[in-house]
């Protein structure tokens, strides 16, 4: 039975180690302060000329070739149908042309929650727009219509 | 881009692996005492050989399985194997070949006795692998083993790129996929943790239970064989068993000392993916230590269907392990370390899915050590002791490299079991004791609380041979606490809270032998299923599922009884068998569609629901010897899943399948073609879609042949060699994803 006692030692040793290192372990880290958007609103010129409700998806942003449209403000909608636009350095917008090579997104700086779209080829495509969280997507719209017209 | 370098916990693995095994070595170097213990045993020990029973001439690379210790060897060329530290008692000696009848035989090892034994196999071309193992000893049935193993050249033929797709060559498993890596294993039409998946014994430690996007961290490259069990002694593993526990054996602790080196390389393509496999493991001798390695990988590229190639469909898998353990006269001590990493994708492109896809990364590392104590003056014979650490980690990605969700599961497991000594008409079994920690987390977006869980189970196995009739009945008692970070009142799921689950599940088996190779078997058992962290507490989008998963914190326990009744004919020319089943759940718990979507994700609202559901079906099987070496083989498994109070269809269920095969099977060659159906699905749950019947025509081929010391095995395998177009029911991605298209296999094997 020495040597099943040398072996018990060695054994325990070992699998005392692995708690102590395993004890300051890193981790997966929750973070359950997302944005609360189910729905969205594009404004421009005081007119709300795209709105996003209940997975449905009413107007389209239209350019014409070569120019940038009017400053577009962005406002999410809650459950309530509340207008509102998260707070905190955590957040950002995000958006995803199905083809990128239609149209593109300008924004001023310092503007997070605003944006140009800039007509760079005729032709239709879509855009998606997203609250950016900490790394990952707390809200995302269906396929915008995006027109670039001559 | 998976990451170059090792992860902290791979570390703390290896580091720790690194200590326990240089304490080893310094302890093998203390004497030439010590390093002659196994020598000096005073258990017992089996010295056999495996021979042709009519030429006499010794059959090498036979692999060799002592049932009651889980232990296994593979017989050298000149066909001679040895089992060590042999408990004293009856013991069930099983052994399988290519072209030969399987053959189980017992045996009386008394203390000290070296016993010799002579393993004579008789010539068949039936495929008499899977068999239920019944035990049988000099015409009478003399054990309760309701377990299929698979191994050696079945393995190898039916080798998939999935533990899953492996199985599912099998008569009545089906699987569950969401794209050609993640798939899980379902038989009579459950799975989940319904349908416990371990490795080497021991729980996995991944999340594949949890959603049909996770995959299974168990590569059946380098298995050495998988074990099914069913009724009582699936018990031994969890309490919610109630078709079974597939068990993948790898052997990476040692459980055998070896006297010189053993090996196998293997190298496995094919066409439909451009996939590519390869792995061995190696086991060396030092002293009285056995030092054992592994590794394998897997790489693939998008998969190809007969209308084109799905996109985001590749795979890429890398796994290893390091095991020793130290043999003496009072037992063994093991312990293993490894690591598992993958990273495939989900194809998108339909209602509900991500246009491009998903791409997933996942990560594991596990430790565990286990001991083998002999004991012999108590009511035991045996002592085992395992303790296990997993660490997983996995996250879920969009094409533009956004993070969807991730996970994180620690989880910390231990168990003590003891052999027991035949007492009142009991022949043996055992009892045990077992915990588990687990402590699990998500990130990005996911509202799921951190959550911790403790399990602590007993339980107790035995078996009884009255005769003509065999028993094994098991009992097991479970508490399990399930305790998020804090409690809080979600507006939308309820309260949330820690949760306590206890009661008791239990089986019996029992095998009547009512004729030469006739036997009929029952099995009752009642299972008991704690609800997961994700069914209680899940509220949020899971990426890669594309649903949003809404738990449920009031869900109870699910009970289930289920009833077995077979009826088993084993002659030298046919053998056949039928099976009809019913299982009862009360609470079944499982994700239903709600029709709904959720306006913040755009993806389909899945709420888990408890409800009571009955499940009723038949297996049948046969096969027969048509001519010489040719043998004819049909199978057939229907299952009928509804719920209880509506009579309305429970949501994936497996359609009637069928299976013809006719092949040509001598000692070292067999060829065949495989006929693979299964009827229309039209009976499903609502927002389900239906399915079209199918056949598609498989062929294989397969040669072994042995040169010296070294044993090889050539598999060439044709699926689907029509190239229909067909898709499986249970694949939650068969809108967009039709099953793959012609595909050839090779395969090659070296046994050293």
């Amino acid at each position: 039975m020495k040597s099943l006692k040398n072996y018990s030692f060695a054994f325990f040793t070992t699998l005392l180690a692995i708690f102590v290192i395993n004890g300051c372990q890193k981790s997966v880290e929750p973070d359950p302060d997302h944005a609360e958007a189910e729905g969205l609103v594009l404004r421009m010129n005081g007119v709300d000329f795209v709105t996003v409700k209940e997975g449905k998806v009413t107007g389209k942003i239209t350019v014409k070739v070569g120019t940038e449209t009017d400053h577009i403000d962005i406002y999410f909608l809650d459950a309530g149908g509340n207008r509102f636009r998260p707070e905190g350095s955590e957040f950002d917008l995000g958006w995803e042309f199905a083809d990128a090579s239609i149209a593109e997104v300008e924004r001023d700086e310092g503007a997070k929650w605003e944006m140009h779209v800039l007509g760079k080829k005729i032709g239709d495509t879509t855009i998606e727009l997203r609250i950016l969280h900490a790394g990952h997507v707390d809200f995302r719209t269906p396929p915008i219509p995006v027109t670039v017209t001559p | 881009m998976m990451k170059s370098a090792l992860s902290y916990h791979e570390r703390t693995v290896l580091v720790a692996t690194a200590v326990f095994f240089v304490t080893l070595l310094a302890q093998a170097r203390m004497g030439n005492e010590e390093r002659s213990a196994i020598e000096e045993q005073k258990s017992g020990v089996i010295l056999g050989k495996v021979v042709d029973i009519e030429t006499k001439e010794p059959l090498g690379w036979t692999p060799v399985l002592l049932l009651e210790t889980n232990k296994a060897v593979t017989a050298h060329e000149d066909g001679t194997f040895h089992f060590h530290n042999v408990p004293p008692g009856t013991h069930s000696l099983k052994t399988f070949r290519l072209g030969y009848e399987s053959l189980i035989r017992r045996i009386t090892v008394a203390e000290r006795e070296t016993v010799i034994v002579t393993l004579e196999l008789k010539s068949s071309p039936l495929s008499t692998e899977t068999v239920l193992v019944l035990g049988v000893a000099n015409g009478k049935a003399s054990s309760v083993k309701p377990t299929e193993i698979i191994t050696g050249k079945q393995l190898q033929q039916q080798l998939g790129r999935t533990l899953a797709e492996t199985l599912s060559k099998e008569s009545g498993i089906s699987q569950r996929t969401m794209g050609p890596a993640p798939a899980r294993p379902v038989i009579r039409g459950l799975g989940g943790d319904r349908l416990l998946i371990l490795e080497d014994g021991g729980r996995t430690g991944d999340i594949s239970a949890t959603a049909p996007d996770h995959a299974v961290v168990v590569d059946p490259l380098t298995a050495e064989r998988v074990e099914i069990s069913r009724g009582p002694a699936a018990l031994r593993y969890g309490p919610n068993a109630l078709v079974g526990t597939i068990n993948v054996v790898r052997g990476q602790i040692p459980s055998e000392p070896i006297h010189h080196v053993h090996g196998n390389l293997m190298v496995h393509g094919e066409t439909v993916n451009g996939g590519l496999a390869g792995g061995g493991a190696v086991s060396v001798p030092l002293g009285a230590i056995v030092l054992r390695a592994d590794g394998s990988m897997r790489n693939a590229t998008d998969i190809s269907v007969p209308n084109g190639v799905l996109r985001n469909t590749y795979y890429r898998n890398l796994a290893g392990s390091l095991g020793a353990s130290r043999f003496d006269d009072w037992g063994h001590l093991g312990l293993a370390a490894g690591i598992y990493r993958s990273q495939y994708g989900i194809p998108g492109g339909f209602v509900g899915a991500h246009p491009n896809g998903v791409k997933i990364e996942l990560e594991r590392a596990h430790l565990r050590a286990k001991a083998e104590v002999l004991v012999s003056s108590s009511p035991f014979r045996l002592l085992e002791a395992e303790f296990a650490l997993t660490d997983y980690y996995h996250r879920e990605l969009e094409a533009t490299g956004v993070l969807g969700i991730e996970f994180g599961v620690l989880t910390y497991s231990g168990e003590v079991i003891a052999q027991t000594r035949p007492w009142g008409f009991f022949s043996g079994g055992f009892a045990g004791i077992s915990g588990e920690y687990r402590d699990f987390a998500s990130g990005g977006f996911s509202f799921t609380p951190p959550t911790r869980e403790q399990n602590l189970a007993a339980f107790l196995l035995q078996e009884a041979d009255l005769g003509l009739l065999s028993l094994k009945i098991a009992l097991r008692a479970d508490t399990r606490l399930v305790h998020p970070e804090e409690e809080f009142e979600s507006k939308r799921i309820g309260l949330i809270r820690s949760r306590r689950f206890s009661d008791l599940s239990g089986s019996l088996a029992g095998v009547f032998h009512l004729r030469s190779s006739l036997f009929a078997g029952i099995t009752f058992t009642r299972s008991i299923r704690p609800p997961s962290v994700e069914e209680l507490y899940s509220e949020g989008p899971h990426l890669a599922a594309y649903s949003f998963e809404v738990g449920n914190p009031e869900l109870d326990l699910e009970r289930g009884l289920g009833l077995e009744v077979f009826l088993r004919y084993t002659g030298h020319d046919a053998l056949s068998q039928v099976t009809v089943f019913h299982n009862d759940l009360q609470g079944y718990i499982f994700p239903r569609n709600s029709g709904q979507i959720n306006f913040r994700t755009l993806l389909p609202i899945y709420r888990f629901t408890g409800l009571g559901a009955a499940m009723s079906g038949v297996e049948l099987s046969a096969e027969a010897r048509v001519v010489g070496s040719f043998v004819a083989g049909a199978s057939l498994n229907y299952v009928r899943g509804s719920l209880k109070e509506s009579q309305s269809p429970l949501p994936m269920m497996p359609p009637l399948g069928a299976k013809i095969d006719l092949r040509y099977s001598t000692s070292t060659f067999m060829a065949g073609v495989v006929a693979r159906m299964a009827a229309a699905q039209n009976r499903i749950d609502q927002f389900e879609q239906p399915t079209a019947g199918y056949t598609v025509i498989d062929g294989i081929a397969q040669y072994q042949v042995g040169t010296g010391a070294v044993f090889h095995t050539f598999v060439l395998t044709a699926e689907n060699v029509l190239n229909t177009e067909y898709r499986v029911h249970l694949s939650r991605v068969k809108s967009i994803m039709p099953e793959p298209g012609r595909n050839l296999k090779l395969l090659y094997k070296l046994v050293f």
